[in-house]
């Protein structure tokens, strides 16, 4: 088990790109994408407007905003929970909770790098949109996934 | 799903699963932004579809966007049309953006016929299924289709 709070040989060299719609805002990871799960909840989906969001930890340590940081707007949509979007063409980016500063949770569509693992959970299926049906064999949790530990959606 | 082109409406001479009710049958179905500020009201859904195309995954941050295509007439805001701001993504077509919370908003097409809702927007079920994946040819490589629907390489036929 690799533990997100020990160092790993491998995450040192791992380095991730990604983007907005239109290339105003740019970030770099240097380091390992957290599972990717697949959020059902009515935040995300209106957030987005998408069926679900594809979200996964990232350690704010590995984080950077390489170009546009000006261009970054946030809406606090649960008090401490911001989620921060291009204001330019609205693509979102990462959200981030007061309560747990270590993390932000990066919004996998922006990614410009190949995407290291395919999605590992759905959650939040609770609150699924009633026109999208979950087909695939990925676990399915009525909300947060088993073990989580920043608890942002 | 770039708007801006032809409208796509599959109503007509589609498959089975796109007919869409007696629209005498179809009660409001209604919608918002996160934030609230933007609202709306769609009588029926005659097009409802997943775009993989790299420009909606960057756009909703997702695996793939959906959408659900209302004829003009059937649509109406019911607050924050004012507020949308406008993206020209590419040449003539654009996306909107609720400025306040930054969900993607609902945007017309170039010929001003048809509304395309991003359906996540959706509070009640607008009654439809989503019918067809297009634009799989630029499919999120980590991304498995799954469902039985139809898949377009671009978009669907008129």
């Amino acid at each position: 088990m690799t533990s997100p709070e020990r160092p790993n040989p491998a995450r040192e060299h791992a380095l991730h790109r990604g983007s907005c719609l239109c290339g105003t805002v740019r970030y770099e990871i240097r380091g390992e994408l957290g599972p990717i799960v697949l959020c059902h909840c009515a935040q995300c989906r209106k957030a987005q407007g998408s069926a679900f969001a594809a979200n996964a930890v990232v350690r704010a340590q590995d984080f950077s905003i390489v170009a546009g940081r000006e261009a970054l707007a946030a809406y606090e949509s649960s008090p401490g929970k911001k989620r921060h979007f291009c204001a330019r063409c609205g693509s979102p980016i990462i959200s981030t909770r007061d309560s747990v500063p270590d993390v932000v949770r990066l919004r996998i569509g922006t990614l410009d790098s190949a995407v290291p693992n395919p999605p590992s959970a759905h959650i939040f299926t609770r609150s699924k949109a009633g026109w999208y049906e979950i087909l695939d064999a990925l676990p399915q949790h009525a909300e947060l996934e088993p073990g989580r530990r920043d608890r942002i959606g | 799903l770039a708007i801006g082109g032809d409208p796509i409406n599959l109503s007509e001479g589609g498959s089975p699963a796109a007919a869409v009710g007696d629209p005498k049958e179809v009660t409001m179905i209604s919608g918002s932004c996160l934030c609230q500020a933007i609202r709306f009201e769609a009588k029926q859904v005659v097009f409802f579809g997943h775009c993989h195309c790299s420009m909606c995954r960057k756009a909703h941050g997702a695996a793939f966007a959906t959408f659900a295509g209302v004829p003009a007439e059937d649509f109406r805001y019911l607050a924050g049309a004012e507020l949308i701001q406008r993206y020209e993504s590419s040449p003539g077509s654009h996306r909107a953006v609720c400025p306040v919370c930054g969900a993607n908003a609902p945007v017309k097409s170039a010929d001003n016929r048809m509304m395309y809702v991003p359906a996540g927007l959706f509070d009640s079920d607008p009654g439809v299924r989503p019918t067809l994946h297009m634009f799989v040819g630029s499919k999120a490589p980590w991304w498995e289709i799954d469902d039985k629907l139809l898949k377009y390489e671009e978009y669907p036929p008129q």
